[in-house]
């Protein structure tokens, strides 16, 4: 079924590859209509299984669509649609929830949905929307809004938030608020994926279904920004009060028997506060880049924390025969713990003996970024990626990159992800059984 | 004989007054650019433009912008291009706000990512997204970065146009500039550019850059319905065909902002 399904998709995107170009010419079909489309084949081969997961091979499929209209001259309207498969049962059935809670992706996915009116300077987004805050490339503590999908811990991807925006501008100057009224967990890898850390055998307790915040007035979220460009520098300050998206473990004791108990986690999230700065300029051919945010624990927190990220992108241009240009990103990412709450019962996810880190913004308590994207043409492109995790014994992650437009409809994509040495308790060097390649070919339609 | 001489003399003395009298009315070439700039200048202005960009082996690709421009009272433009053609580029937008020093600001919005990214001044120089265009021609002139120099006069189909030559002025401007001249065909009836010549920073020519079907949108302002970029030693070109133009409609200062710059497709 898992070859059927793989096979499938690709021979239908390659089949549609001739008819790409001619797509391009006038609008037809779908696109008359005003709809854009995209379909995508995304094949992962690992050259290793795991001990909870024997899949090395899952193909994934993926058809979006999205529409925009204009309203009225004050008004328009936007939605992405999407419906997906894959064959490691990553779907599961079709789910339309304000609250997405579910473990898995909905077949049938409304991924975003804005009604934008716009009075003046002042403009209001209303609907499920994706928000991306902040100046650095790689790692933003001030982007918080929204949850991942980390059923694939590296091709992961935000999860659009219902929420109310509102914009005003006023020359150089946007201040921007956003209220959510029911929070969205992110989705975390499942319980026997090559993601999760594998929980040693002797380990007897009680895992407890994830609390997540109900929606009522308590647990409404809010978040600011106000951005400003001043002489060349923009500069942000901003402010989230509302949820980690990412559990943290309360640990109580459960009696099984008379005289015998057993270990209880239960996973928790932690309401912060979180005031944050963002700034970027150039510097001759360098864009710099920082951003900071504090982490203040408000409840159902272990420690308050620091996090800050500073960087640069450099042009290099037509460095060789050939190539057009070399985009450089190098960036340093460090977290301190500002204050730990010795009393607590809770504990943050790599706190728990023998289960290591899981998925969390932590992997950069220190770590150093690199990015080379050499460009050869217009039409293709290769990138290299490097983490850098120097918190323990240095452990990285590399993947190397390349992407090829075979026309302005279709593109292929290839690389790997490669989690190179490190301790196997190390963030990466965990990992070190999922190398693998992968491939994508998207059609735009 | 001394009649003569005299007579010599004078003609001599007339045609050296008139000569000094007729340069003196020349105008110096700063002076053409600025009246270009302000002759030509709308308020503010949106164009959407059909491009079409073929390539040295004669493949041929096309794509479709939005344009807008706003100029403000004190002569600086901000300038928002976004693509809405083809599907994989679409909503990729770029925000300009012009310094008069040339040292623009300048973002660049991704809808993968959904960021808007600021582009380092070496940026300038590269070209935009496939196009022959580098992201400083789409700039408006920057006078104040450049120094202007005539170089005479030519007949270009059939019009009189005066030739003016371009160099950065300023050590920033030459950093950050992938030129090192540029030739301008300057029409003397209605102080409209015509013809771009680009030339490297080696001083060898880039590119050329040809407006054509000029027409008269309003009082003593004209514009280019098609312009091609040819890369000369590449061999590509870029065609900008207008598809739709729209003057003086009240933008306002608040569309140039990154609220805008990262708004997606209607």
């Amino acid at each position: 079924m898992r070859e059927r399904l793989g096979a499938l998709l690709a021979v239908a995107l390659i089949g549609l590859a001739p008819l790409a170009a001619a797509a391009q010419d006038e609008p037809r079909g779908l696109a008359a209509l005003g709809i854009k489309g995209t379909a995508i084949f995304k094949n992962f081969s690992h050259f290793d299984t795991t001990r909870d997961d024997p899949q090395q091979i899952r193909d994934e499929g993926l058809v979006r669509l999205e529409v925009g209209r204009r309203l009225a001259p004050w008004s328009e309207a936007r939605l992405v649609g999407e419906v997906r498969k894959d064959d490691d049962d990553l779907t599961d059935g079709v789910n339309f929830q304000i609250q997405d809670k579910n473990r898995r992706r909905s077949v049938l996915d409304l991924k975003e949905a804005v009604l934008t009116l716009r009075g003046g300077p002042l403009d209001v987004a209303l609907g499920k929307q994706i928000f991306a805050w902040g100046t650095a490339d790689t790692f933003n503590p001030t982007d918080n809004l929204n949850a991942y999908d980390y059923l694939d811990a590296i091709d992961n991807e935000k999860l659009g938030l219902w929420s109310a925006a509102f914009r005003l501008t006023a020359g150089a100057t946007t201040a921007t608020f956003v209220v959510v009224p029911a929070y969205v967990p992110s989705r975390l890898p499942l319980r026997r994926s090559r993601w999760t850390p594998e929980i040693p055998r002797t380990f007897v307790g009680v895992a407890d279904d994830p609390e997540v915040p109900g929606v009522d007035a308590g647990n409404v979220q809010y978040a600011a920004r106000v951005r400003t460009t001043v002489r060349g520098v923009d500069v942000s300050a901003s402010y989230y009060d509302g949820f980690e998206h990412v559990p943290v473990l309360r640990v109580s004791s459960v009696a099984v028997a008379p005289g015998v108990t057993l270990p209880r986690f239960t996973p928790v999230y932690t309401r912060v506060k979180v005031p944050g700065v963002d700034v970027s300029t150039t510097y001759g051919k360098f864009e710099l880049h920082a951003e900071t945010a504090a982490r203040f624990v408000e409840s159902n927190g272990p420690e308050d924390r620091w996090q800050g990220v500073a960087g640069f992108n450099y042009t290099w241009d037509a460095p060789l025969p050939g190539v057009e240009h070399i985009v450089f990103l190098a960036e340093y990412a460090r977290e301190i713990v500002l204050h730990a709450r010795r009393d607590t019962n809770l504990l943050p996810l790599d706190g728990v003996p023998g289960l290591g880190d899981l998925i969390s913004s932590r992997i950069f308590r220190e770590a150093l970024i690199g990015r080379a994207l050499v460009k050869l043409s217009e039409d293709t492109q290769m990138k290299l990626t490097a983490v850098l995790d120097l918190d323990s014994a240095p452990n990285a992650y590399v993947q190397p990159k390349v992407t090829h437009r075979i026309s302005d409809a279709f593109q292929v994509e290839g690389g790997l992800d490669l989690f190179a040495a490190g301790e196997p308790d190390s963030h990466w060097g965990r990992y070190r059984r999922n190398n693998r390649v992968f491939v994508f070919l998207k059609y735009f339609f | 004989m001394t009649n003569r001489v005299t007579a010599l003399a004078l003609v001599g003395m007339l045609l050296g007054v008139l000569a000094g009298h007729a340069a003196a009315q020349a105008p110096t070439a700063t002076a053409i650019m600025q009246k270009h700039r302000e002759l030509h200048r709308a308020k503010d202005e949106e164009e959407t433009l059909a491009v079409k960009i073929v390539d040295k082996r004669g493949g041929i690709k096309q794509r479709r912008l939005v344009r807008a421009t706003l100029t403000a009272p004190d002569g600086l433009s901000k300038v928002l291009v976004r693509f809405v053609a083809p599907r994989d580029i679409a909503n990729t937008g770029l925000l300009i706000w012009e310094a008069r020093d040339g040292d623009d600001d300048q973002w660049l919005y991704l809808p993968g990512v959904k960021k808007v990214k600021r582009i380092a001044a070496s940026g300038k120089k590269n070209r935009f997204l496939g196009t022959d265009f580098a992201f400083e021609d789409l700039r408006p002139e920057a006078l104040a970065a450049h120094r202007y120099e005539s170089a005479g006069a030519e007949a270009l189909d059939g019009q009189d146009c005066w030739v003016i030559e371009a160099f950065p002025a300023t050590e920033r401007q030459a950093a950050d500039s992938g030129y090192s001249k540029r030739r301008l065909w300057v029409r003397k009836d209605i102080t409209q550019i015509v013809k771009r010549e680009f030339y490297d920073t080696k001083g060898r020519l880039e590119k050329v850059q040809t407006d054509r079907r000029l027409v008269n949108v309003r009082g003593a302002l004209w514009r280019a319905d098609e312009i091609e970029m040819h890369d000369v030693q590449s061999n590509g070109r870029t065609v900008l065909t207008l598809e739709r133009r729209a003057l003086d409609t009240g933008l306002k200062d608040s569309f140039f902002t990154e609220t805008e710059l990262a708004r997606e497709g209607t």
